[in-house]
């Protein structure tokens, strides 16, 4: 298996799901049911791309799911006071580029290990969506149209989180592929101390990257306002686990400098292809789980299997 | 040594303060201790909030003295232990754990100080629990949707948290009260109150069941319940007549079932301001008082509790509950 090219596994454990899942449920093909499961890919893909960036670099972001709590919230009391749309998203993106800030600025800066780091951010950040909204959901009362059509409307008959999602990775994939940043976070990730010595400002790109990856749970926290038109503090728990595995499954190595754009796009296509399967074969949801957890265990196992063992 | 003598005498300084802060801070009033176990949820802080404003407006007798465990247990153990040393004439309790404060609940009683259980009750014996019941709740729901169904038809079920006791009951409840009928269960899941996690479960749903197939959507909460509502929504469904049940009367939900978008909701009490009015009874001795809130039972074991039933929110009545659940309402400002 180790002569085949890179992502055979994944490619393949992808066909076998999708062939397996219309021979299981007749409704798998139908194309809402299609742009459903291509929903749910961008949902969470958006997260995926953000956790790769982090994980290129050896680290790993933990909160994620409390900053698609916290701009939910935010964003849905703005909307409460009458904020202009255009000016709220813009605060909701700061939000996350400012604890993207504070996870960077902690982890290349000060060297708190980042598992540390964003753990500290996680509880905290989760603290102030509970202090704005109080414990409770916030009800921004009747959301403007045009904010709707970001998580729950059609451009074209296609969800619209899916454009987000599709320029999401051809940003994505065009800095890492073809920018200098984007050879730093590799080198980084790779063997950090040749990287310093080629010249590469190290602590820079991994503050960076953090920056960006608060900024895709951010914009991922709008689509999840606009698709709910609540704010729930509650929410996104888990979310963080849930982009690490996407990032992983996808072929991400959490030992860093190893991964691609396209890569977590499968990752996320799988996650939520079993996810669907699953719901439409009606099976138990105590049993769900353990499906999925073994489904997932078993694509990661099939990407490495490709590789020669170090 | 200077620096050992300064410590000691900014020490004894600050405890001679408290000492001599503390009783005047409650000189002649009852203190009244509530021991909350969180304030991650609009229903807890639904509980304290009403409590301490009935309080301050109608027992001006009283010390209402609020902490919170901020969901942990060790927390709540020594908050009610500090809350004994302020003198605390009666303790009402939300648990954040029923087990794990056993112990100090026990403490409390034997120490002559009468406890109130809010909401959730412990496995010990207690002066009082105060609160509404799951079960019954799941049962009037079961019953709702067999009589409006004409008992034949297809449901799917969206339960909570499987971890705790609603979840558990209020399917128990739903369960018994549709068996023998021709109403099933078709699809199932935990959504864990996460009203995103239902509405994936439910786009999924809507299209394992074509149009048609399904009848009635029973959420073990209102968040549930909006979530399969805009899974029904987005897939131009909502033209089916597809019954929407939730449950805990959030006022966003009393709102959406005025509006025809869910059918019906049922309220889960906040038990406030019943907690606090308890509480003032079992301080003054004023037994009528508690015969008030609801239907009081006593146990052979001593101890009592007052149940308080759910109401159920259809169209008809919806305007008569507005503002009066919990959660955030927009109109209600």
């Amino acid at each position: 298996m180790k002569y085949l090219p890179r992502g055979t596994g994944l490619a393949g454990a992808l066909i076998v799901l999708i062939i397996a899942a219309s021979l299981i449920s007749p409704h798998f093909l139908n194309p809402i049911n299609i742009l459903n499961v291509l929903r749910q890919v961008a949902l969470y893909g958006i997260l995926g791309i953000g956790m790769t960036f982090v994980i290129l670099t050896k680290g790993i972001d933990l909160s994620v799911g409390s900053i698609v709590a916290l701009v939910g919230v935010t964003g849905a009391v703005l909307m409460e006071q009458g904020v202009p749309i255009p000016l709220m998203v813009l605060i909701c993106l700061s939000i996350g580029a400012l604890v993207g800030c504070v996870n960077g600025l902690g982890i290349s800066y000060f060297r708190i290990p980042a598992f540390i780091m964003t753990l500290g951010c996680m509880v905290m950040v989760r603290g102030f969506a509970l202090m704005i909204a109080d414990g409770g959901t916030v009800n921004p009362g009747k959301l403007a149209d045009s904010f709707f059509v970001l998580g729950g409307g059609y451009m074209l008959s296609v969800p619209t989180p899916i454009y987000v999602f599709a320029a999401v990775c051809i940003i994505a994939a065009v800095v890492l592929s073809f920018t200098r940043f984007g050879r730093a976070i590799y080198a980084v990730g790779s063997n950090e101390e040749a990287a310093r010595l080629s010249g590469i400002n190290v602590p820079l790109v991994i503050f960076s990257v953090y920056i960006i990856c608060g900024v895709l749970a951010a914009l991922s926290g709008l689509i999840f306002l606009s698709r709910l038109s609540v704010g729930d503090p509650n929410s996104g728990l888990g979310l963080e686990l849930e982009a690490i595995t996407i990032a992983v499954i996808g072929g991400t190595s959490l030992f860093g400098g190893e991964g691609t754009v396209l890569g977590t796009i499968g990752g996320a296509m799988v996650l939520a292809i079993i996810a669907n399967i699953l719901n439409l074969a009606g099976v138990s949801p105590f049993s769900q789980q353990v499906v999925k957890g073994a489904i997932i265990v078993l694509a990661v196992l099939l990407e490495a299997g490709r590789k020669p063992r170090k | 040594m200077l620096n050992i003598t300064r410590r000691m005498l900014i020490i004894s300084a600050g405890l001679a303060t408290i000492l001599t802060a503390a009783p005047a801070f409650s000189a002649d009033k009852i203190v009244i201790g509530f021991s909350q176990a969180s304030s991650n949820s609009a229903h807890r802080n639904t509980m304290t909030k009403r409590n301490q404003a009935y309080a301050a407006e109608h027992f001006k007798d009283v010390d209402l003295i609020v902490t919170n465990a901020e969901g942990k247990s060790a927390k709540q153990i020594s908050d009610v232990e500090s809350l004994m040393v302020q003198g605390m004439k009666v303790l009402m309790i939300s648990a954040q754990d029923s087990a794990a404060i056993a112990p100090t609940i026990k403490q409390v009683l034997a120490a002559g100080i009468p406890v109130i259980t809010l909401e959730r009750s412990l496995d010990i014996p207690v002066t009082l629990h105060v609160g509404p019941h799951n079960k019954p709740i799941g049962t009037l729901a079961g019953k709702y949707i067999a009589e409006a169904l004409k008992g034949k038809g297809n449901v799917v079920e969206i339960k909570g948290d499987p971890a705790v006791a609603p979840a558990v009951e209020r399917h128990e409840g739903f369960a018994e009260a549709i068996a023998g009928t021709d109403i099933k269960v078709i699809a199932e899941t935990h959504a864990d109150w996460d009203q995103e996690k239902a509405l994936k479960f439910m786009e999924d749903t809507l299209q394992r069941f074509p149009a048609g197939q399904i009848q009635a959507v029973y959420a073990h909460n209102d968040n549930m319940a909006f979530g399969a509502l805009r899974a029904i929504q987005a897939a131009g469904r909502d033209k089916e007549g597809i019954l929407i049940i939730g449950i805990d009367g959030e006022n966003a939900a009393i709102r959406a079932v005025a509006k025809g978008d869910l059918t019906a909701t049922f309220t889960y009490s906040t038990v406030a301001p019943e907690g606090v009015i308890a509480a003032h009874a079992l301080a003054t001795n004023d037994t009528a008082a508690l015969e008030k809130l609801g239907t009081l039972t006593k146990k052979d074991d001593g101890s009592m509790e007052i149940e308080i039933a759910s109401k159920m929110i259809t169209k008809e009545n919806a305007a008569e509950f507005f503002c009066k659940g919990f959660g955030d309402d927009p109109e209600c400002k």
